[in-house]
């Protein structure tokens, strides 16, 4: 899906990081961000794979999972900058 | 989530699991890529907890992985 696409969600709008994590469905994870630091959202943003293994996620699906938010976040965000 | 096109679902439906679909989809595992590396912690994960169930899943990923098979 094209994270650009006027239907696409707005990955940019979330109050927390907890609560992007539900919008996943990979809720299970909120606690170990937090334990890891990652609080804010600009935080998220500049996730890496190897991070996420830190932070407890260490089932490809999930971190797949993840990190396709990610990107789409920092795609929104940079489209966002560029307007 | 839409499962009907999806090669994950295909692959479910052709080993009789596709009730499983949606779940694999929700869980990140929507290529075969990423479902030949799929072991005993994704299946807990993904809530496939029938014994007959995991061993049919475990035994084709097993295949995927030998034939580097692209398609189902």
């Amino acid at each position: 899906a094209n994270p650009l696409a006027p239907d696409a969600p707005d990955m940019t709008q979330f109050a927390s990081v907890g609560e992007w994590l539900q919008s996943l469905k990979m809720g299970r994870y909120a606690e170990g961000f937090e334990r890891g630091g990652i609080t804010t959202m600009d935080a998220v943003v500049q996730l890496t794979v190897k991070e996420l293994t830190a932070l407890g996620v260490t089932l490809v699906g999930h971190q797949k999972k993840i990190m396709n938010s990610v990107q789409a976040m920092r795609a929104q965000i940079s489209a966002n900058l560029s307007e | 989530m839409s499962t009907g096109s999806n090669i994950v679902a295909e692959w479910l439906r052709s080993l009789q699991l596709g009730r499983y679909a949606e779940s694999f989809l929700d869980n990140g595992y929507d290529d075969l890529e990423i479902c030949k590396q799929v072991g005993d912690p994704d299946l807990d994960a993904i809530g496939v907890f029938e014994p007959s169930h995991r061993s049919r899943l475990l035994h084709s990923v097993r295949a995927l992985r030998e034939e580097g098979a692209a398609s189902v």
